[in-house]
Protein backbone atom coordinates (compact mmCIF):
# COMPACT_ATOMS: atom_id res chain seq x y z
CA UNK A 1 0.00 0.00 0.00
CA UNK A 2 2.80 2.42 0.84
CA UNK A 3 6.30 1.37 -0.13
CA UNK A 4 8.20 3.68 2.21
CA UNK A 5 11.27 5.71 1.24
CA UNK A 6 13.55 2.97 -0.12
CA UNK A 7 12.34 -0.57 0.46
CA UNK A 8 14.08 -3.46 -1.25
CA UNK A 9 14.07 -7.22 -0.82
CA UNK A 10 17.39 -8.31 0.68
CA UNK A 11 18.95 -11.45 2.05
CA UNK A 12 22.60 -11.96 3.03
CA UNK A 13 23.70 -11.01 -0.49
CA UNK A 14 24.72 -12.48 -3.83
CA UNK A 15 27.98 -14.35 -3.42
CA UNK A 16 30.26 -15.85 -6.02
CA UNK A 17 30.00 -13.24 -8.78
CA UNK A 18 32.13 -10.31 -7.62
CA UNK A 19 34.78 -11.33 -10.18
CA UNK A 20 32.21 -10.50 -12.91
CA UNK A 21 31.43 -7.12 -11.36
CA UNK A 22 28.27 -8.00 -9.37
CA UNK A 23 28.07 -6.38 -5.92
CA UNK A 24 27.24 -8.70 -3.06
CA UNK A 25 24.58 -6.33 -1.73
CA UNK A 26 22.19 -7.81 0.79
CA UNK A 27 21.03 -6.38 4.09
CA UNK A 28 23.05 -3.40 5.30
CA UNK A 29 22.39 -4.51 8.90
CA UNK A 30 22.74 -8.28 8.88
CA UNK A 31 21.99 -8.50 12.58
CA UNK A 32 18.46 -7.10 12.22
CA UNK A 33 17.81 -9.25 9.14
CA UNK A 34 18.73 -12.43 10.97
CA UNK A 35 16.75 -11.49 14.10
CA UNK A 36 13.66 -10.70 11.98
CA UNK A 37 13.99 -14.10 10.33
CA UNK A 38 14.20 -15.88 13.68
CA UNK A 39 11.03 -14.14 14.87
CA UNK A 40 9.33 -15.29 11.65
CA UNK A 41 10.58 -18.85 12.06
CA UNK A 42 12.75 -18.65 8.92
CA UNK A 43 16.34 -19.70 8.24
CA UNK A 44 18.53 -16.76 9.28
CA UNK A 45 19.55 -15.99 5.69
CA UNK A 46 16.05 -15.77 4.15
CA UNK A 47 15.06 -12.72 2.15
CA UNK A 48 13.23 -9.96 4.00
CA UNK A 49 12.09 -6.47 3.15
CA UNK A 50 14.67 -3.81 4.06
CA UNK A 51 12.98 -0.45 4.76
CA UNK A 52 15.04 2.75 4.98
CA UNK A 53 14.04 5.49 7.43
CA UNK A 54 10.38 5.54 6.41
CA UNK A 55 8.60 2.22 6.72
CA UNK A 56 6.05 0.54 4.49
CA UNK A 57 2.36 -0.15 4.91
CA UNK A 58 1.22 -3.58 3.73
CA UNK A 59 -2.05 -5.49 3.58
CA UNK A 60 -1.88 -9.26 3.98
CA UNK A 61 -4.31 -11.36 1.94
CA UNK A 62 -3.61 -14.46 4.02
CA UNK A 63 -2.48 -15.16 7.55
CA UNK A 64 1.21 -14.82 8.34
CA UNK A 65 3.81 -14.93 11.08
CA UNK A 66 5.96 -11.81 10.81
CA UNK A 67 9.15 -10.49 12.36
CA UNK A 68 9.90 -6.76 12.28
CA UNK A 69 13.34 -5.78 13.62
CA UNK A 70 15.22 -2.49 13.56
CA UNK A 71 15.85 0.15 16.20
CA UNK A 72 12.59 0.65 18.10
CA UNK A 73 10.34 0.54 15.03
CA UNK A 74 6.84 1.84 15.60
CA UNK A 75 4.50 -0.86 14.32
CA UNK A 76 0.72 -0.79 13.94
CA UNK A 77 -1.27 -3.95 13.26
CA UNK A 78 -4.78 -3.03 12.14
CA UNK A 79 -4.15 0.45 13.51
CA UNK A 80 -3.28 -0.82 17.00
CA UNK A 81 0.29 -0.62 18.40
CA UNK A 82 2.05 -3.97 18.16
CA UNK A 83 5.02 -5.22 20.18
CA UNK A 84 7.79 -5.56 17.58
CA UNK A 85 10.12 -7.33 19.98
CA UNK A 86 8.11 -10.50 19.33
CA UNK A 87 6.70 -12.55 16.46
CA UNK A 88 3.58 -10.83 15.08
CA UNK A 89 0.56 -12.97 14.21
CA UNK A 90 -1.17 -11.40 11.21
CA UNK A 91 -4.69 -12.48 10.18
CA UNK A 92 -6.01 -12.47 6.60
CA UNK A 93 -6.92 -8.96 5.45
CA UNK A 94 -4.91 -7.30 8.21
CA UNK A 95 -2.89 -4.16 7.64
CA UNK A 96 0.64 -3.86 9.00
CA UNK A 97 2.26 -0.43 9.08
CA UNK A 98 5.80 0.50 10.09
CA UNK A 99 5.40 4.16 10.96
CA UNK A 100 8.77 5.26 12.15
CA UNK A 101 12.09 3.92 13.34
CA UNK A 102 14.84 5.25 15.56
CA UNK A 103 17.45 3.58 13.32
CA UNK A 104 18.12 3.85 9.61
CA UNK A 105 16.93 0.40 8.53
CA UNK A 106 14.12 -1.95 9.59
CA UNK A 107 13.63 -5.50 8.32
CA UNK A 108 10.31 -7.28 7.79
CA UNK A 109 10.42 -11.07 7.47
CA UNK A 110 7.49 -13.40 6.82
CA UNK A 111 7.32 -17.11 7.74
CA UNK A 112 8.05 -19.08 4.58
CA UNK A 113 9.88 -16.25 2.88
CA UNK A 114 9.10 -14.41 -0.33
CA UNK A 115 8.14 -16.54 -3.30
CA UNK A 116 10.29 -14.89 -5.94
CA UNK A 117 12.85 -16.79 -7.97
CA UNK A 118 16.43 -16.29 -6.83
CA UNK A 119 18.79 -14.81 -9.42
CA UNK A 120 22.33 -16.17 -9.36
CA UNK A 121 21.65 -17.83 -6.03
CA UNK A 122 20.18 -14.87 -4.15
CA UNK A 123 16.97 -12.85 -3.72
CA UNK A 124 18.94 -9.70 -2.88
CA UNK A 125 18.02 -6.68 -5.01
CA UNK A 126 20.91 -5.26 -7.05
CA UNK A 127 19.82 -1.83 -8.25
CA UNK A 128 22.88 -1.38 -10.52
CA UNK A 129 22.65 -4.78 -12.19
CA UNK A 130 18.86 -4.57 -12.31
CA UNK A 131 18.33 -8.07 -10.94
CA UNK A 132 16.98 -9.78 -7.85
CA UNK A 133 14.07 -9.24 -5.47
CA UNK A 134 11.24 -7.50 -7.31
CA UNK A 135 12.92 -7.46 -10.73
CA UNK A 136 15.91 -5.47 -9.56
CA UNK A 137 13.98 -2.42 -8.33
CA UNK A 138 12.63 -1.00 -5.07
CA UNK A 139 9.12 -1.71 -3.77
CA UNK A 140 6.43 0.42 -5.42
CA UNK A 141 2.86 1.26 -4.54
CA UNK A 142 0.53 -1.50 -5.73
CA UNK A 143 3.20 -4.23 -5.69
CA UNK A 144 2.12 -7.68 -4.59
CA UNK A 145 4.73 -9.58 -2.57
CA UNK A 146 4.08 -13.32 -2.96
CA UNK A 147 4.76 -15.34 0.16
CA UNK A 148 5.49 -19.06 0.33
CA UNK A 149 2.75 -20.62 2.39
CA UNK A 150 1.93 -24.11 3.55
CA UNK A 151 4.58 -24.34 6.27
CA UNK A 152 3.48 -25.42 9.75
CA UNK A 153 3.32 -22.58 12.25
CA UNK A 154 6.54 -21.97 14.16
CA UNK A 155 6.78 -21.03 17.83
CA UNK A 156 6.46 -17.36 18.64
CA UNK A 157 9.78 -15.85 19.65
CA UNK A 158 11.12 -12.69 21.22
CA UNK A 159 14.51 -10.98 20.69
CA UNK A 160 16.79 -11.76 23.66
CA UNK A 161 17.53 -8.67 25.77
CA UNK A 162 21.27 -8.66 25.01
CA UNK A 163 20.48 -8.38 21.27
CA UNK A 164 18.12 -5.44 21.66
CA UNK A 165 19.06 -2.39 19.64
CA UNK A 166 18.70 1.05 21.22
CA UNK A 167 19.25 4.40 19.55
CA UNK A 168 22.55 5.98 20.48
CA UNK A 169 23.91 9.48 19.98
CA UNK A 170 27.53 8.25 20.06
CA UNK A 171 28.86 4.89 18.91
CA UNK A 172 32.34 3.39 19.17
CA UNK A 173 33.21 1.30 16.15
CA UNK A 174 35.99 -1.27 16.26
CA UNK A 175 38.18 -1.77 13.21
CA UNK A 176 41.31 -3.67 12.14
CA UNK A 177 44.03 -1.34 10.84
CA UNK A 178 45.14 -2.18 7.32
CA UNK A 179 48.68 -3.59 7.39
CA UNK A 180 49.20 -4.63 3.80
CA UNK A 181 48.81 -1.38 1.91
CA UNK A 182 50.64 1.96 1.85
CA UNK A 183 51.79 3.30 5.23
CA UNK A 184 49.04 5.60 6.45
CA UNK A 185 49.91 5.81 10.13
CA UNK A 186 49.35 9.54 10.38
CA UNK A 187 46.02 9.33 8.64
CA UNK A 188 44.99 6.44 10.87
CA UNK A 189 45.82 8.44 14.02
CA UNK A 190 43.66 11.28 12.80
CA UNK A 191 40.84 8.83 12.11
CA UNK A 192 40.97 7.49 15.66
CA UNK A 193 41.58 10.85 17.36
CA UNK A 194 38.62 12.62 15.83
CA UNK A 195 34.89 12.33 16.45
CA UNK A 196 32.96 11.90 13.22
CA UNK A 197 29.29 12.17 12.31
CA UNK A 198 27.25 9.94 10.04
CA UNK A 199 26.43 11.80 6.84
CA UNK A 200 22.94 12.25 5.48
CA UNK A 201 23.23 10.26 2.25
CA UNK A 202 21.78 6.91 3.48
CA UNK A 203 23.41 5.15 0.55
CA UNK A 204 23.52 1.35 0.41
CA UNK A 205 27.07 1.42 -0.98
CA UNK A 206 28.68 3.04 2.03
CA UNK A 207 28.40 5.30 5.05
CA UNK A 208 29.94 8.69 4.48
CA UNK A 209 31.54 10.28 7.51
CA UNK A 210 31.41 14.01 8.14
CA UNK A 211 33.98 15.91 10.17
CA UNK A 212 37.36 17.57 9.95
CA UNK A 213 38.93 16.24 6.76
CA UNK A 214 42.11 14.18 7.02
CA UNK A 215 44.72 16.23 5.14
CA UNK A 216 47.47 15.00 2.85
CA UNK A 217 48.09 14.35 -0.81
CA UNK A 218 47.42 10.71 -1.46
CA UNK A 219 47.27 9.07 -4.83
CA UNK A 220 44.98 6.28 -5.76
CA UNK A 221 45.95 2.68 -5.26
CA UNK A 222 45.71 0.06 -7.99
CA UNK A 223 42.08 -1.08 -8.14
CA UNK A 224 41.34 -4.19 -6.12
CA UNK A 225 38.49 -5.94 -4.33
CA UNK A 226 37.51 -4.77 -0.86
CA UNK A 227 35.41 -6.06 2.06
CA UNK A 228 32.29 -4.65 3.67
CA UNK A 229 33.53 -2.45 6.52
CA UNK A 230 36.55 -1.20 4.56
CA UNK A 231 37.34 2.41 5.57
CA UNK A 232 38.17 4.23 2.34
CA UNK A 233 40.00 7.55 2.32
CA UNK A 234 39.12 9.52 -0.81
CA UNK A 235 40.87 12.70 -1.91
CA UNK A 236 38.59 14.99 0.11
CA UNK A 237 39.79 13.40 3.37
CA UNK A 238 36.35 12.29 4.56
CA UNK A 239 36.25 8.54 5.25
CA UNK A 240 33.66 6.23 3.74
CA UNK A 241 32.83 2.89 5.41
CA UNK A 242 31.76 0.41 2.75
CA UNK A 243 28.54 -1.62 2.96
CA UNK A 244 27.32 -4.72 1.12
CA UNK A 245 26.26 -2.85 -2.03
CA UNK A 246 29.77 -1.36 -2.57
CA UNK A 247 31.29 -1.61 -6.05
CA UNK A 248 33.34 -4.75 -6.43
CA UNK A 249 36.68 -2.97 -6.79
CA UNK A 250 38.03 0.39 -5.65
CA UNK A 251 41.07 2.57 -6.06
CA UNK A 252 41.02 4.62 -2.85
CA UNK A 253 43.53 3.92 -0.07
CA UNK A 254 42.07 2.05 2.91
CA UNK A 255 42.75 2.73 6.58
CA UNK A 256 41.35 -0.55 7.85
CA UNK A 257 38.24 -2.69 8.08
CA UNK A 258 35.33 -2.23 10.50
CA UNK A 259 34.19 -5.60 11.84
CA UNK A 260 30.64 -6.91 11.33
CA UNK A 261 29.51 -5.86 14.84
CA UNK A 262 30.51 -2.23 14.26
CA UNK A 263 29.24 -2.25 10.70
CA UNK A 264 25.75 -3.36 11.77
CA UNK A 265 25.70 -0.54 14.34
CA UNK A 266 26.88 1.99 11.76
CA UNK A 267 24.25 0.81 9.28
CA UNK A 268 21.59 1.70 11.86
CA UNK A 269 23.09 5.06 12.85
CA UNK A 270 20.91 7.94 11.76
CA UNK A 271 22.55 10.99 10.11
CA UNK A 272 24.26 13.11 12.74
CA UNK A 273 25.14 10.19 15.04
CA UNK A 274 28.62 10.74 16.43
CA UNK A 275 31.17 8.00 15.79
CA UNK A 276 34.65 7.15 17.03
CA UNK A 277 36.88 4.46 15.54
CA UNK A 278 38.88 2.13 17.80
CA UNK A 279 41.67 -0.10 16.49
CA UNK A 280 41.80 -3.73 17.55
CA UNK A 281 44.08 -6.48 16.37
CA UNK A 282 43.07 -9.10 13.84
CA UNK A 283 42.82 -12.01 16.26
CA UNK A 284 40.61 -10.15 18.72
CA UNK A 285 38.40 -8.95 15.86
CA UNK A 286 38.12 -12.45 14.43
CA UNK A 287 37.09 -13.93 17.79
CA UNK A 288 34.51 -11.22 18.50
CA UNK A 289 33.06 -11.49 15.00
CA UNK A 290 32.80 -15.27 14.98
CA UNK A 291 31.11 -15.36 18.38
CA UNK A 292 28.60 -12.73 17.29
CA UNK A 293 27.85 -14.32 13.90
CA UNK A 294 27.50 -17.78 15.43
CA UNK A 295 24.97 -16.47 17.97
CA UNK A 296 22.94 -14.68 15.29
CA UNK A 297 22.88 -17.79 13.11
CA UNK A 298 20.92 -19.82 15.68
CA UNK A 299 17.50 -18.76 16.98
CA UNK A 300 18.05 -20.31 20.40
CA UNK A 301 21.16 -18.14 20.96
CA UNK A 302 19.65 -14.74 20.18
CA UNK A 303 15.91 -15.15 20.72
CA UNK A 304 13.64 -16.82 23.28
CA UNK A 305 10.38 -18.64 22.85
CA UNK A 306 7.40 -16.79 24.21
CA UNK A 307 3.68 -17.32 24.42
CA UNK B 1 59.99 -23.48 -7.88
CA UNK B 2 60.01 -20.36 -5.73
CA UNK B 3 56.97 -19.52 -3.61
CA UNK B 4 54.91 -17.43 -6.03
CA UNK B 5 52.87 -15.79 -3.35
CA UNK B 6 54.41 -12.50 -2.34
CA UNK B 7 52.28 -11.70 0.67
CA UNK B 8 48.96 -12.82 2.16
CA UNK B 9 47.36 -10.31 4.54
CA UNK B 10 44.02 -10.29 6.41
CA UNK B 11 41.36 -7.67 5.66
CA UNK B 12 38.95 -7.95 8.57
CA UNK B 13 37.57 -11.26 9.84
CA UNK B 14 36.11 -12.48 6.54
CA UNK B 15 38.56 -11.44 3.82
CA UNK B 16 42.21 -11.45 2.79
CA UNK B 17 44.48 -10.24 0.02
CA UNK B 18 47.08 -12.25 -1.86
CA UNK B 19 49.42 -9.51 -3.03
CA UNK B 20 51.40 -10.10 -6.19
CA UNK B 21 54.19 -7.79 -7.26
CA UNK B 22 53.85 -4.11 -8.01
CA UNK B 23 52.26 -2.14 -10.79
CA UNK B 24 50.17 -2.83 -13.83
CA UNK B 25 51.73 -5.25 -16.27
CA UNK B 26 50.89 -8.35 -18.26
CA UNK B 27 53.37 -10.40 -16.24
CA UNK B 28 51.74 -9.41 -12.94
CA UNK B 29 48.29 -10.00 -14.45
CA UNK B 30 49.37 -13.47 -15.62
CA UNK B 31 50.23 -14.33 -12.04
CA UNK B 32 47.07 -12.71 -10.62
CA UNK B 33 44.90 -14.75 -12.97
CA UNK B 34 46.82 -17.95 -12.28
CA UNK B 35 46.41 -17.48 -8.52
CA UNK B 36 42.70 -16.62 -8.90
CA UNK B 37 42.12 -19.79 -10.86
CA UNK B 38 44.12 -21.86 -8.39
CA UNK B 39 42.26 -20.53 -5.35
CA UNK B 40 38.88 -20.91 -7.01
CA UNK B 41 39.73 -24.44 -8.07
CA UNK B 42 41.22 -25.76 -4.84
CA UNK B 43 39.06 -24.32 -2.05
CA UNK B 44 35.34 -24.23 -2.74
CA UNK B 45 33.62 -24.67 0.62
CA UNK B 46 33.32 -21.53 2.71
CA UNK B 47 35.14 -19.36 0.14
CA UNK B 48 32.59 -16.90 -1.19
CA UNK B 49 34.43 -14.83 -3.79
CA UNK B 50 37.81 -14.68 -5.51
CA UNK B 51 38.33 -11.27 -7.13
CA UNK B 52 41.38 -10.42 -9.24
CA UNK B 53 42.66 -6.84 -9.22
CA UNK B 54 45.64 -5.23 -10.91
CA UNK B 55 48.20 -6.65 -8.50
CA UNK B 56 46.27 -8.71 -5.97
CA UNK B 57 43.67 -11.38 -5.52
CA UNK B 58 40.99 -10.47 -2.98
CA UNK B 59 39.31 -13.44 -1.28
CA UNK B 60 36.11 -13.29 0.79
CA UNK B 61 35.25 -16.22 3.04
CA UNK B 62 32.93 -17.41 5.78
CA UNK B 63 34.63 -16.55 9.11
CA UNK B 64 32.69 -19.39 10.75
CA UNK B 65 34.46 -21.91 8.50
CA UNK B 66 37.92 -20.42 8.01
CA UNK B 67 40.37 -18.46 10.09
CA UNK B 68 42.83 -16.21 8.27
CA UNK B 69 45.75 -18.48 9.14
CA UNK B 70 44.12 -21.73 8.04
CA UNK B 71 42.95 -20.25 4.74
CA UNK B 72 46.32 -18.62 4.01
CA UNK B 73 47.97 -22.00 4.59
CA UNK B 74 45.51 -23.75 2.31
CA UNK B 75 46.01 -21.12 -0.39
CA UNK B 76 49.80 -21.49 -0.32
CA UNK B 77 49.61 -25.23 -0.78
CA UNK B 78 46.93 -25.18 -3.49
CA UNK B 79 48.74 -22.50 -5.47
CA UNK B 80 52.10 -24.24 -5.68
CA UNK B 81 50.66 -27.28 -7.46
CA UNK B 82 48.48 -25.35 -9.91
CA UNK B 83 49.18 -25.23 -13.65
CA UNK B 84 48.70 -21.94 -15.55
CA UNK B 85 45.36 -21.59 -17.34
CA UNK B 86 45.20 -21.59 -21.14
CA UNK B 87 44.76 -18.18 -22.81
CA UNK B 88 41.36 -16.50 -23.09
CA UNK B 89 39.32 -15.80 -26.22
CA UNK B 90 39.75 -13.21 -28.94
CA UNK B 91 36.76 -10.86 -28.89
CA UNK B 92 36.06 -8.22 -31.52
CA UNK B 93 33.79 -5.36 -30.52
CA UNK B 94 32.33 -3.17 -33.30
CA UNK B 95 32.31 0.53 -32.40
CA UNK B 96 30.75 3.56 -34.03
CA UNK B 97 33.34 6.24 -33.41
CA UNK B 98 32.76 9.97 -33.21
CA UNK B 99 29.77 12.07 -34.17
CA UNK B 100 26.85 11.79 -31.77
CA UNK B 101 28.35 8.59 -30.35
CA UNK B 102 31.73 10.08 -29.51
CA UNK B 103 31.22 13.61 -28.18
CA UNK B 104 34.75 13.78 -26.77
CA UNK B 105 36.62 12.35 -29.78
CA UNK B 106 37.70 15.70 -31.15
CA UNK B 107 38.84 16.76 -27.70
CA UNK B 108 41.03 13.65 -27.33
CA UNK B 109 42.46 14.33 -30.79
CA UNK B 110 43.24 17.99 -30.09
CA UNK B 111 44.87 17.28 -26.73
CA UNK B 112 47.21 14.80 -28.38
CA UNK B 113 47.82 16.82 -31.57
CA UNK B 114 46.29 14.10 -33.71
CA UNK B 115 43.42 13.99 -36.17
CA UNK B 116 40.23 12.19 -35.20
CA UNK B 117 41.03 9.50 -37.79
CA UNK B 118 44.43 8.94 -36.19
CA UNK B 119 42.85 8.53 -32.75
CA UNK B 120 40.41 5.97 -34.15
CA UNK B 121 43.21 4.09 -35.93
CA UNK B 122 45.39 3.98 -32.81
CA UNK B 123 42.49 2.96 -30.53
CA UNK B 124 41.42 0.14 -32.86
CA UNK B 125 44.85 -1.19 -33.83
CA UNK B 126 45.74 -3.41 -30.92
CA UNK B 127 44.49 -6.26 -28.78
CA UNK B 128 43.65 -5.18 -25.24
CA UNK B 129 43.94 -7.70 -22.45
CA UNK B 130 41.07 -7.96 -19.98
CA UNK B 131 42.93 -7.62 -16.69
CA UNK B 132 39.86 -8.20 -14.54
CA UNK B 133 36.20 -7.23 -14.25
CA UNK B 134 34.67 -4.96 -11.65
CA UNK B 135 33.01 -1.64 -10.79
CA UNK B 136 29.75 -2.67 -12.51
CA UNK B 137 28.68 -6.06 -13.91
CA UNK B 138 30.61 -6.70 -17.10
CA UNK B 139 32.98 -3.73 -16.86
CA UNK B 140 36.41 -4.80 -18.11
CA UNK B 141 39.64 -3.16 -16.93
CA UNK B 142 41.62 -3.25 -20.18
CA UNK B 143 45.38 -3.08 -20.43
CA UNK B 144 47.53 -1.99 -23.33
CA UNK B 145 46.12 1.32 -24.49
CA UNK B 146 48.57 3.41 -26.49
CA UNK B 147 49.58 6.44 -24.39
CA UNK B 148 49.48 8.61 -27.53
CA UNK B 149 45.69 8.84 -27.12
CA UNK B 150 45.59 9.31 -23.37
CA UNK B 151 43.30 12.03 -22.01
CA UNK B 152 42.31 12.99 -18.47
CA UNK B 153 38.84 12.43 -17.07
CA UNK B 154 36.31 15.24 -17.44
CA UNK B 155 36.58 17.79 -14.64
CA UNK B 156 32.82 17.41 -14.14
CA UNK B 157 31.52 13.90 -14.75
CA UNK B 158 28.39 13.45 -16.85
CA UNK B 159 25.28 12.46 -14.93
CA UNK B 160 24.45 9.81 -17.50
CA UNK B 161 26.80 7.98 -19.78
CA UNK B 162 24.88 5.63 -22.08
CA UNK B 163 25.26 1.88 -22.07
CA UNK B 164 27.88 0.80 -24.59
CA UNK B 165 29.85 4.04 -24.43
CA UNK B 166 33.55 3.58 -25.24
CA UNK B 167 35.77 5.94 -23.31
CA UNK B 168 39.24 7.00 -22.26
CA UNK B 169 40.29 8.04 -18.77
CA UNK B 170 43.97 8.78 -18.29
CA UNK B 171 45.88 5.94 -19.91
CA UNK B 172 42.98 3.51 -19.66
CA UNK B 173 40.20 2.67 -22.07
CA UNK B 174 36.96 0.85 -21.38
CA UNK B 175 33.31 0.32 -22.25
CA UNK B 176 30.35 1.18 -19.96
CA UNK B 177 28.17 -1.97 -19.74
CA UNK B 178 25.29 -0.15 -18.03
CA UNK B 179 24.19 3.44 -18.08
CA UNK B 180 25.83 5.23 -15.17
CA UNK B 181 27.34 8.58 -14.20
CA UNK B 182 30.92 8.92 -15.37
CA UNK B 183 33.86 11.12 -16.14
CA UNK B 184 35.46 9.20 -18.98
CA UNK B 185 35.93 10.93 -22.33
CA UNK B 186 33.55 9.20 -24.70
CA UNK B 187 34.90 8.50 -28.19
CA UNK B 188 32.36 6.01 -29.51
CA UNK B 189 29.62 3.51 -28.76
CA UNK B 190 29.06 -0.20 -29.26
CA UNK B 191 25.75 -1.98 -29.54
CA UNK B 192 27.31 -5.18 -28.20
CA UNK B 193 25.96 -5.97 -24.75
CA UNK B 194 28.81 -6.43 -22.31
CA UNK B 195 26.15 -7.10 -19.67
CA UNK B 196 22.72 -8.51 -20.40
CA UNK B 197 20.49 -8.90 -17.31
CA UNK B 198 17.95 -10.95 -19.28
CA UNK B 199 20.28 -13.96 -19.11
CA UNK B 200 22.03 -13.98 -15.71
CA UNK B 201 24.91 -13.58 -15.20
CA UNK B 202 24.97 -12.26 -18.79
CA UNK B 203 28.56 -11.01 -18.73
CA UNK B 204 30.36 -11.22 -22.07
CA UNK B 205 34.03 -10.88 -21.15
CA UNK B 206 36.35 -12.79 -18.81
CA UNK B 207 39.74 -11.94 -17.40
CA UNK B 208 42.41 -13.06 -19.83
CA UNK B 209 40.28 -12.41 -22.94
CA UNK B 210 41.83 -10.23 -25.65
CA UNK B 211 39.58 -7.48 -27.00
CA UNK B 212 39.90 -5.51 -30.23
CA UNK B 213 37.70 -2.62 -31.33
CA UNK B 214 36.45 -2.55 -34.93
CA UNK B 215 35.46 0.81 -36.42
CA UNK B 216 32.02 0.56 -37.98
CA UNK B 217 31.02 3.08 -40.64
CA UNK B 218 27.98 5.14 -39.58
CA UNK B 219 26.01 4.30 -42.69
CA UNK B 220 25.79 0.63 -41.78
CA UNK B 221 24.26 1.31 -38.31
Amino acid sequence: MDPGLLSTMQDLGRRGYQHLGFSVGGASDVRSLMLANHLAGNPASSAALEMTVLGARLRFSGSALVGVVGVEPEVLLDNRPADASKTLVVRPGAELAILGMAGARTYLAVRGGFDVAPVMGSRATDLVAGIGGLGGRPLERGDRLPISTGLPASARRRVAPEFWLRPKGLIHVRFCPDRGGPALERERSLLTDRVWEVGSELDRTGIRMVGEAIPGRRGQILSEGHPPGAIQLPGNGLPIVLLGARQTVGGYPKLGVVGPVGLAALAQAMPGTRVTFEPVDSDEMALESRTWLAALSRPELCTEECG
Amino acid sequence: MTDPVAQIVPAGPGALYVRVGEGMSEAVNDEVLRLSAAIRHGLPVGVFDVVPGYASVYVEFDPLRWSFRSLARAIRSSVIRFEPKPRGRLVRIPVQYGGEFGPDLSDVATRNKLSEEEVITIHSSCWYRVYFLGFTPGFAFLGGMDPRIAAPRLARPRLRVPRGAVGIAGEQTGVYPVESPGGWRIIGRTMVRLYDPRNPPGVLLRPGDLVRFLPVPESSA
